[in-house]
C-alpha cells in the first residue's frame, strides 16, 4: 500500500477545484480534494487508475503508473464552447454553431417538483417565454419562442423527442366540459419523465429551424433522453416528496362587510327607481315598484346588518384549497459493455392538487438501447407512459362553473354544508334578483371527471457506415396516444337557477392518435487539410390519424353507477381526421480551420393540409460564423478567450392549420318538422380555398458569443428580425356572402428583439459560484391584415371585452373604454353633459371621450360606438431570468428568478368580484367605494348598486391591471455526503436537498397568477383572466443516490 | 402514390364537391335553410331583443348583463359594433345564401317536377321572409339573389328599399304558386302556399299597397284552411303545435343535445321586463292580458310570459314554436288594408277586426266609436299591439306607421328619430370600406 497525492484544477483557468471526488477505479477507496485542490489517499494493491469527478465537470480517468503524485485537470461540462449541442438531424460542437440555439442540460432541470420539463424551462433561455397559465397538476403551459408570429394558426413550438417530431393535435385531445369557458388543456408533454432528459435544445432562429421546414416557424424544442455510456453499470435513484400550498389568497369581504354592501346596493337600486321611496321601506312596499325583485332585501343578510356576532362567515377559498402532497421517484440503470449500451428507467409521480379533488399521477418507463456490430448500429427507444388526471373545472366564472371563480363570488354568509351534512346550495336560485352561484366545494367534490392517457412513444433505427465518411440511417418511429375521459355530474349537484336535485349527465370520450414516421438520411463528413465538409440528405414521410368517439347520457336513475350504461344515452358521435407530410431535406456545412463556418439547409414539405394549388412548400436557410479569436491577431489578447460572430437567414413555415381548411365542408343543420321530428339539414359551413397554404417566416439573426478571462465570463447577444407572411387569417368577408370569415393566407407580422445571456463561473477558495442571467425583448407588430387592412376585433369572455389587432400594433391589444374614476357628486355630472348616459348618478364611473369627432378627435361626447381605444397588451416589454448556484464543500445552494415586465391582464373576474352589485362577494377594495358626496371613497371604486346605473357595466380600464411580476421560481439547498462515508455502504454518491418552488412572487396583480391567459391558443384574445387554477407553492425534500 | 399520400379527403364530414346532386340532397339543403330561421340570432332568440325589446312592449332591466349588449338596444344607445345586430344580420344572410344555393343549382337536377317546385317555393319563401326582416330592420341592404363567392360579395352595394321589396314580392308570388296548400306527416310545418300569400299580404300592407293586400289576403280570410282558435292561449300551447291558426311557425324541440330547443323567451330573473304601458293597454277581462304576465317556471328562478311558457327540459332549454304568421294577424292586416282603401262604417273591416276582439273576450267596436279612417287606423294598430304582443311585430308596426318616437316617449325613452333603422353592423361598414356604395345609416 502506498500513499498518493495530487492537485485538481480547472483545465480552463487552472483554479484549484475543492471538493472533487477522487476514487480508485473499481474500488470504494476515495478521497475529496481540499480548498487548495489537494488530495491524499492510500492506494490499495493493484490500483491502476484514478477517477476524478466533480459536479459540472467531465469525470476524468488518469492512469497512476508508478507515480506518487497524480494531478488532474478537469474540463467543465458546462463550458459553453466544449459542449455538444443537438441540432436538427444531428449534433454539433457549440464552437461550430452558426445559428441561435438555446440549450439546457439535465442538471438544470433535475430535482424540481414539476410534472413536466417545460415547466423547468421557465426563465432558462433568453427569448423562450414559458407561461404557466394554470396551476392544475399536469396542466398545459404556453411556450413562445421569440414572440407570437401567428394570429390564427398555432404558436406552439415543434417538439422533437429523440428525433420524432410530435403532432400538436394531441394537445386538444381531451376536449372541454364547457365551450364558452374552455378547460385549460392537459399537458401531453407531461408523459415525459424529466429525470430521463439529457438535454433540451431550443432552435430559435429560422436558420436552425429550417431543417424542420413547414413546422419550424415557432421554434423547435429538441429533447434528447439519456443513453447508456461505456463503463461501469450505474444505478441512480432520484426521489422527492413535498407539500404544496396555494401561492396566494385573495382578500375578500367578510360576511358582515358583504351584507352591508349588498344592503346598500339594494337600496341604491331601489331609490334610483323610486326616488320617493325610503331605505327603510319593507320588501312589501318595494315589491310594488319597478325593478323588483332586484331591489328586495334578502332576509339572510338582515342579522348581519345589526352586527349580531357569531354568524356564518365562510372563507370559501379555504374551503376549496388544501395542502396537497407531491412525490416523484425515478430509478434508472445504465451502462455499456461489448458494443451494447443501455439506459432503462422507471418513474412514479403523484401530485395532488391544491384545489380539492384534483391531481395527477404518472407511471412511466423508458428503455434506450444501442447495439453496434461492425459497421452496423441498431437501436431502439421505447417510452410507455400511463398518466391519470383528476380534473377540476377551474376556468371560467360562475356561469362556467369554475370552482375558483365560484369560491371568490360565493357570499360568505352561506355555509358549505347544511346541518344534516348535505351541501348547502343557498347561493343558487337565491331569488332577490341575485346571480345563482353554485357551491364550489360541492362541484369540486361531486363532479367526477377523470382522464387517462396511455402513450407509447418510440423508434427503432439502423445506421450503416457505408464508407468512413458516409453513413445511412433508417429510423421508424411512432407516437401512439390513447385518451379516455369520463365525466359524471350527479343529481345531488344542483344546476344553476334551479333548486333541488338535477338530472345527472355524463359523457365518455375516447380519442386515439396514431402518428408514424419513417426517415431515411444519409450523412457525409470529410476533412482534407484545414477543410471540413459535412452533408445531410433525407427523405421522410409522416402520417397522423385521429379517431374519436363520444357518448353522452342523461337520466341516470340515481348516482350509484356513473358509467353511461346506467343512464339513457342521449347522443353519440365518432370522428376520424388525418394529415400527412412528405419531406425532402438537405444540409451542407463547411468549416475552414475552425475559423470560418458556413452552413446551408433546405427542406421541401408537402402536406395534405395545404390546398390543391399549393401542395409543396420549400424552406431554405443559410448561416455563417467567424471565430475571430482564432485569428492570429487576437491570440495575444489573453483576456479574450473566445469571440465568434455569426449571422443567419432562413425561411420556415407553420403548418398548424386545420386538416381540411381548404375544402368547403357541409355542416349538419337540422330542423324540426311534423310532430317534433328532427329532420336532417345540411349547409356549407365555410367557403373553399384551393390556395390555402402554410404560414411563412423569414428570420434574420445576427449575434456573437464572447468569453473573457479564460472562459469565466461568457456573453451571448442576438438580434433577430422575423417577418411572418401569408399569415392564415379568418379574413372578415361581407356577411352578405353567407359567411362571416374565410380562411386565407393574407396577413403579415413582424417580431424583432434582442437577447442577452451572461454567465459566469467563479471560485473563491472552496466556494464556487455559477450564475446565468438572460434578458429578452420582443416587439410584435402587425404589418398587414385582410384585403382592406381593417382591424380584427374579437370579443373575449363577454361581448364587451374586446381585443383589437390592427396594422402598426401588436396582435390582440385590449380595446376598451377608459375609466376615469367616479363622479364624486351631481355637480360633476351636470358639468359634463355628453360624457355620460342619462341614468348616471354620483358614484358611477366616468368614462373618457377619446374619439368621435372629425379625424378621430374627441367630440365632447362619450359614445359607446366611438370611444373604445387601445388600453394595453398581453405581450411583455421584456422577460428575464436569473439563475445562481453556489457550492461550498458538500453544500450547494441554488435559486432561479423569473421576471416578466410590462404586460397587462384583462381581469374579467372583476366583472363579478369587483362590480359593486353585491350579488356575490367582492374584493376587499370594495370598502373604498363611493357612498355619498361626503364619503366618496378613494375616487376609483364605484357606488354599490344591484342594478348598475350609468355605463358601469361596460368593460373598461377598470378591468385591466398590470401583470408585471418577478417570481422566485426555485430555491434549493443540497448537501452531498462525503465519499468516505458512503464507500462502506457501496454508494458512490448521495445528495439530500430541500427545495421550494414559487416561494415568492412580486406583483401588483390582484388575481391569483399574473401568467394567466384564459385562451393561450388564441393570439387574437390573449391575456384574459376569467378564473384560473392558482399556482402552488411547493416545498419538498429529495435525495439523489448513485450506486 | 405520393399524390394519394397527400390527398386526404375529410372522412367524417360531407363536403360541397359531392352535394346538390340528388332530390334528397335538396331536401337536406332546404331543411338546412329552415334551420337558419331557427338560429338563436333570429327567431330562436335575438328577434326578441331587436324587435320586441326595442319597442314599447318590453324593457331590458339589466345593464350589466353581457356588458349592456341588450340593454343598449332597449335604450336606443347601441353602438354600431353591437354584436347582437351583427350576428342577426349575418344569420339572415347565411339563410339567404342557403336559399340562393338551392335556387342556383336545382334547375340542373332532374327530379319530380312537383317536388322541385316545392323545394324552390320553400327556398323562395325563406329568402323572402329573411329579406322582409332585413329591410325592415336596416332599410337599404344588399340584395343578393345568387350565391356568389366571397370575392363577388365585396362588390355588393346597398340596394334601394323598393328593389328589395320587389324581390320579396316576386319570391312570395312564385312561392304561393309553387307550394302546396297543406302537408301531411313529417312535412307538416313546411311553408305552404297560404303562408306565402299571408306573408305577401303583410308585405303589401307594410308597403302601403293596400289594394294588393286586400286581394291577396281575401282568399285566406274567407277560406277555411286557417281559423281563429276559440281560446287564444291554445294558439301558443306547446302541446298544440301546428294548430289551425298558424300559417307559419319556426319550429323547435327541447331536450337532447341536438340544439333544437331555445332559451326561455323574455325570461327574467331580475324583475318584470314587460313594459307597464303594455299591460295597462288591455281592458279588463281581455284574455290576452294574462299571456303577457310573467309566471314562474318550476325548478327555475326565471319568470316567463305565459304566451311562451314551457317547462324546462333536463338540458334547461324549452321548445315553444315561434308564430311567425297566424290567422289573427292576417285578419288584422286585412281589416287595416280595407280601411285604408276606403273607410266604411261598420263595414267588412269592422267585422274582421271584431272577430279578433270577440275571441279575446272584449267588447266589439262600432262605427260610433271609430268614426273615421284615422280612428280605425289607430284602433287597429293598438289591437295589433294587444293581439301580437311579444311576437316580433310591434316594432315594425311602430316604424311603418311612423309612431315609434311617440310610443317610446310613454315608456320614458327618448328615441332619436334616425334610430328607426338599426346601424349597419360596423363589421360590414369596415369590410366594404366604401362610403359611397356602402354607407352607414343616417345619424350613426
Amino acid at each position: 500500500q502506498s500513499t498518493i497525492t495530487g492537485t485538481v484544477t480547472d483545465a480552463a483557468n487552472n483554479d484549484a477545484l475543492a471538493g472533487t471526488t477522487v476514487q480508485v477505479k473499481g474500488t470504494n477507496v476515495g478521497a475529496t480534494s481540499d480548498a487548495q485542490g489537494k488530495y491524499q489517499l492510500n492506494l490499495p494493491a493493484g490500483a491502476k487508475t484514478l477517477v476524478f469527478s466533480f459536479i459540472g465537470y467531465q469525470p476524468t480517468e488518469v492512469a497512476i503508473g508508478n507515480r506518487s503524485v497524480v494531478d488532474a485537470r478537469l474540463t467543465a461540462t458546462d463550458n459553453a464552447l466544449s459542449e455538444v449541442v443537438v441540432v436538427g438531424y444531428g449534433v454539433q460542437n457549440r464552437r461550430d454553431i452558426t445559428t441561435a440555439i438555446g440549450s439546457v442540460k439535465a442538471r438544470d432541470l433535475a430535482n424540481q417538483p414539476v410534472t413536466s420539463f417545460d415547466q423547468a424551462l421557465a426563465a432558462k433561455i433568453a427569448g423562450v417565454q414559458v407561461s404557466q397559465t394554470s396551476g392544475a397538476p399536469g396542466a398545459a403551459l404556453s411556450i413562445r419562442v421569440r414572440g407570437t408570429g401567428s394570429i390564427s394558426a398555432g404558436n406552439d413550438p415543434l417538439y422533437v423527442i429523440d428525433g420524432i417530431p410530435l403532432s400538436r393535435d394531441t394537445k386538444f385531445a381531451t376536449g372541454s366540459t364547457n365551450t364558452q369557458f374552455p378547460d385549460n388543456p392537459i399537458n401531453v408533454l407531461s408523459t415525459i419523465n424529466t429525470d430521463d432528459i439529457e438535454s433540451i435544445e431550443v432552435l430559435k432562429d429560422a436558420s436552425a429551424a429550417a431543417i424542420y421546414g413547414s413546422r419550424g416557424s415557432n421554434g423547435v424544442v429538441l429533447l434528447t433522453t439519456k443513453r447508456g455510456k461505456e463503463g461501469k453499470t450505474v444505478i441512480n435513484y432520484d426521489g422527492y416528496t413535498g407539500v404544496q400550498q396555494v401561492s396566494k389568497k385573495i382578500d375578500l369581504l367578510n360576511a358582515y362587510e358583504y351584507a352591508q354592501l349588498s344592503y346598500e346596493a339594494k337600496n341604491n337600486a331601489y331609490l334610483d327607481r323610486n326616488p320617493t321611496g325610503k331605505a327603510t321601506d319593507s320588501n312589501d312596499i318595494r315589491n310594488r315598484g319597478v325593478g323588483a325583485p332586484s331591489t328586495l332585501i334578502q332576509p339572510e343578510i338582515v342579522p348581519y346588518l345589526s352586527g349580531q356576532a357569531g354568524l356564518t362567515d365562510t372563507d370559501w377559498q379555504n374551503e376549496i384549497f388544501r395542502s396537497a402532497p407531491i412525490q416523484n421517484h425515478t430509478l434508472s440503470i445504465s451502462g455499456g459493455k461489448d458494443n451494447v449500451k443501455f439506459y432503462v428507467s422507471g418513474n412514479y409521480m403523484d401530485q395532488r392538487g391544491v384545489v380539492i379533488n384534483s391531481g395527477f399521477k404518472r407511471y412511466s418507463a423508458r428503455a434506450n438501447v444501442d447495439v453496434k456490430s461492425g459497421r452496423l448500429t441498431v437501436g431502439a427507444n421505447l417510452n410507455p407512459t400511463y398518466s391519470y388526471h383528476d380534473l377540476i373545472k377551474a376556468e371560467g366564472p360562475y356561469l362556467g362553473e369554475g370552482v375558483v371563480g365560484l369560491a371568490l363570488q360565493m357570499p360568505p354568509l352561506f355555509p358549505v354544508y347544511n346541518a344534516d351534512g348535505s351541501y348547502n346550495f343557498g347561493g343558487n336560485a337565491w331569488g332577490y334578483g341575485a346571480t345563482s352561484i353554485l357551491n364550489p366545494v360541492a362541484i369540486a367534490n361531486q363532479v367526477n371527471d377523470k382522464l387517462s392517457q396511455l402513450r407509447v412513444l418510440g423508434n427503432v433505427y439502423a445506421q450503416y457506415e457505408i464508407t468512413k465518411d458516409l453513413s445511412y440511417r433508417l429510423s421508424v418511429g411512432a407516437d401512439v396516444n390513447s385518451f379516455q375521459r369520463d365525466y359524471y355530474r350527479p343529481s345531488t349537484l344542483e344546476i344553476r337557477d334551479r333548486k333541488g336535485a338535477s338530472t345527472p349527465t355524463g359523457f365518455s370520450r375516447a380519442q386515439n392518435f396514431v402518428d408514424w414516421l419513417v426517415e431515411n438520411t444519409l450523412n457525409y463528413n470529410h476533412s482534407f487539410g484545414l477543410h471540413t465538409i459535412s452533408g445531410l440528405a433525407g427523405f421522410t414521410a409522416q402520417k397522423d390519424r385521429r379517431t374519436s368517439n363520444e357518448l353522452t347520457a342523461t337520466n341516470f336513475p340515481n348516482d350509484l353507477v356513473t358509467t353511461l350504461n346506467a343512464g339513457q344515452v342521449s347522443s353519440g358521435a365518432s370522428d376520424i381526421q388525418e394529415w400527412s407530410l412528405l419531406s425532402y431535406l438537405g444540409r451542407v456545412q463547411y468549416d475552414y480551420n475552425g475559423k470560418y463556418l458556413l452552413s446551408a439547409a433546405i427542406r421541401a414539405d408537402g402536406s395534405s393540409r395545404f390546398g390543391r394549388d399549393n401542395r409543396y412548400g420549400t424552406f431554405p436557410s443559410v448561416s455563417a460564423g467567424w471565430n475571430v479569436s482564432q485569428e492570429s491577431f487576437l491570440k495575444p489578447v489573453t483576456w479574450l478567450s473566445d469571440l465568434k460572430i455569426r449571422a443567419s437567414y432562413g425561411l420556415t413555415g407553420n403548418f398548424q392549420i386545420p386538416n381540411y381548411g381548404s375544402i368547403s365542408l357541409l355542416n349538419y343543420q337540422n330542423y324540426i318538422l311534423g310532430n317534433e321530428v328532427v329532420v336532417s339539414g345540411l349547409a356549407p359551413g365555410n367557403s373553399a380555398n384551393d390556395k390555402l397554404k402554410w404560414e411563412k417566416t423569414a428570420m434574420f439573426d445576427i449575434g456573437f458569443d464572447v468569453s473573457f478571462f479564460r472562459n469565466r465570463l461568457n456573453l451571448t447577444v442576438d438580434y433577430y428580425n422575423a417577418n411572418t407572411s401569408d399569415l392564415l387569417l379568418n379574413v372578415p368577408v361581407p356577411r352578405a356572402s353567407g359567411f362571416s370569415t374565410e380562411l386565407q393566407n393574407i396577413g403579415k407580422v413582424n417580431n424583432q428583439g434582442f437577447e442577452f445571456t451572461l454567465s459566469t463561473r467563479q471560485t473563491f477558495g472552496r466556494l464556487r459560484w455559477d450564475a446565468s442571467a438572460n434578458l429578452a425583448t420582443n416587439r410584435n407588430e402587425v404589418k398587414a391584415l385582410g384585403p382592406s387592412g381593417d382591424p380584427i376585433i374579437v370579443a373575449g369572455g363577454v361581448a364587451g371585452a374586446q381585443f383589437i389587432t390592427q396594422i402598426g400594433h401588436p396582435i390582440g391589444e385590449y380595446y376598451t373604454y377608459i375609466n376615469d374614476g367616479v363622479y364624486k357628486n351631481q355637480a360633476e355630472i351636470d358639468a359634463s353633459p355628453g360624457l355620460h348616459v342619462s341614468t348616471t348618478r354620483p358614484g358611477d364611473f366616468k368614462f373618457r371621450d377619446v374619439s368621435g369627432g372629425p379625424n378621430g378627435q374627441p367630440d365632447g361626447k362619450f359614445d359607446l360606438s366611438s370611444d373604445r381605444t387601445v388600453t394595453g397588451s398581453y405581450f411583455p416589454k421584456f422577460t428575464f431570468g436569473f439563475t445562481n448556484n453556489f457550492a461550498y464543500r458538500g453544500f450547494d445552494l441554488g435559486f432561479a428568478v423569473q421576471g416578466v415586465q410590462g404586460h397587462k391582464i384583462l381581469n374579467l373576474l372583476r366583472r363579478y368580484v369587483y362590480n359593486m352589485e353585491g350579488n356575490g362577494n367582492l374584493f376587499r377594495g370594495a370598502l373604498d367605494r363611493w357612498q355619498s358626496p361626503e364619503n366618496p371613497g378613494n375616487g376609483v371604486v364605484n357606488r354599490a348598486n344591484r342594478l348598475a346605473s350609468g355605463s358601469n357595466g361596460e368593460i373598461s380600464t377598470w378591468h385591466i391591471e398590470s401583470g408585471s411580476y418577478v417570481r422566485i421560481r426555485t430555491i434549493t439547498l443540497g448537501y452531498t455526503l462525503p465519499t468516505t462515508l458512503l464507500q462502506r455502504i457501496r454508494v458512490t454518491r448521495a445528495r439530500i436537498y430541500v427545495t421550494t418552488q414559487n416561494p415568492f412572487t412580486f406583483t401588483k396583480y390582484l388575481g391569483y397568477n399574473p401568467e394567466v391567459n384564459s385562451r393561450p391558443d388564441s393570439a387574437l384574445s390573449s391575456g384574459e383572466d376569467y378564473g384560473t387554477y392558482p399556482l402552488p407553492r411547493t416545498t419538498s425534500v429529495g435525495i439523489n443516490l448513485s450506486f | 402514390c405520393q399524390k394519394d399520400f397527400l390527398e386526404l379527403k375529410p372522412l367524417s364530414q360531407p363536403n360541397v364537391d359531392n352535394f346538390y346532386k340528388t332530390a334528397n340532397d335538396f331536401n337536406n339543403a332546404v331543411n338546412g335553410a329552415y334551420d337558419a330561421l331557427q338560429s338563436s340570432t333570429q327567431y330562436g332568440g335575438d328577434y326578441n331583443t331587436v324587435i320586441e325589446t326595442r319597442s314599447d312592449n318590453v324593457l331590458d332591466n339589466d345593464p350589466s348583463s353581457g356588458s349592456g349588449l341588450r340593454y343598449n338596444i332597449d335604450r336606443f344607445i347601441e353602438p354600431t359594433t353591437n354584436s347582437v345586430l351583427r350576428d342577426t344580420w349575418g344569420s339572415l344572410y347565411t339563410g339567404i345564401n342557403r336559399c340562393n344555393l338551392i335556387l342556383d343549382k336545382i334547375d340542373a337536377v332532374t327530379m319530380d317536377a312537383t317536388l322541385k317546385n316545392r323545394y324552390k317555393g320553400e327556398a323562395q319563401f325563406i329568402r323572402a321572409l329573411s329579406y322582409f326582416n332585413l329591410v325592415r330592420l336596416w332599410g337599404k341592404v344588399p340584395l343578393v339573389l345568387t350565391a356568389g363567392s366571397t370575392t363577388d360579395a365585396r362588390s355588393y352595394v346597398r340596394n334601394e328599399i323598393a328593389d328589395v321589396y320587389a324581390s320579396i314580392e316576386k319570391d312570395l308570388t312564385a312561392a304561393a304558386a309553387g307550394l302546396p296548400a297543406t302537408y301531411t306527416g313529417n312535412d307538416i310545418g313546411r311553408a305552404t302556399s297560404g303562408a306565402a300569400k299571408g306573408l305577401l299580404g303583410k308585405v303589401y300592407v307594410t308597403e302601403k299597397k293596400y289594394d294588393l293586400a286586400v286581394t291577396t289576403l281575401k282568399d285566406l280570410v274567407t277560406g277555411t284552411t286557417y281559423q281563429l282558435l276559440s281560446n287564444i292561449a291554445d294558439v301558443f300551447a306547446v302541446n298544440n303545435k301546428n294548430n289551425a291558426e298558424l300559417l307559419f311557425s319556426v319550429k323547435f324541440k327541447k331536450g337532447g343535445s341536438l340544439g333544437e330547443g331555445h332559451g326561455s323567451w323574455f325570461g327574467t330573473s331580475i324583475g318584470d321586463n314587460i313594459e307597464p304601458s303594455l299591460r295597462a293597454a288591455y281592458s279588463t277581462g281581455d284574455k290576452r292580458l294574462p299571456l303577457t304576465v310573467q309566471i314562474p317556471v318550476p325548478t327555475s328562478i326565471n319568470g316567463v310570459p305565459r304566451k311562451f311558457y314551457d317547462e324546462l327540459s333536463t338540458t334547461n332549454d324549452v321548445g315553444n314554436d315561434f308564430p311567425v304568421l297566424r290567422f289573427a294577424d292576417v285578419l288584422l292586416l286585412y281589416a287595416e288594408a280595407l280601411n285604408e282603401v276606403s273607410y266604411q262604417a261598420n263595414g267588412d273591416a269592422f267585422t274582421v277586426l271584431n272577430r279578433v276582439r270577440t275571441r279575446a273576450g272584449v267588447a266589439t267596436y262600432t262605427a260610433a266609436q271609430l268614426a273615421t279612417k284615422e280612428a280605425f287606423r289607430t284602433a287597429i294598430i293598438s289591437e295589433r299591439r294587444l293581439e301580437l304582443a311579444l311576437e316580433s311585430d310591434r316594432w315594425f308596426d311602430l316604424i311603418r306607421t311612423g309612431t315609434a318616437v311617440d310610443a317610446l316617449k310613454v315608456t320614458g325613452i327618448t328615441m332619436p328619430a334616425y334610430r328607426m333603422y338599426y346601424p349597419i353592423p360596423q363589421s360590414e361598414i369596415d369590410v366594404y370600406n366604401n362610403r359611397t356604395t356602402f354607407p352607414q345609416n343616417d345619424g350613426y
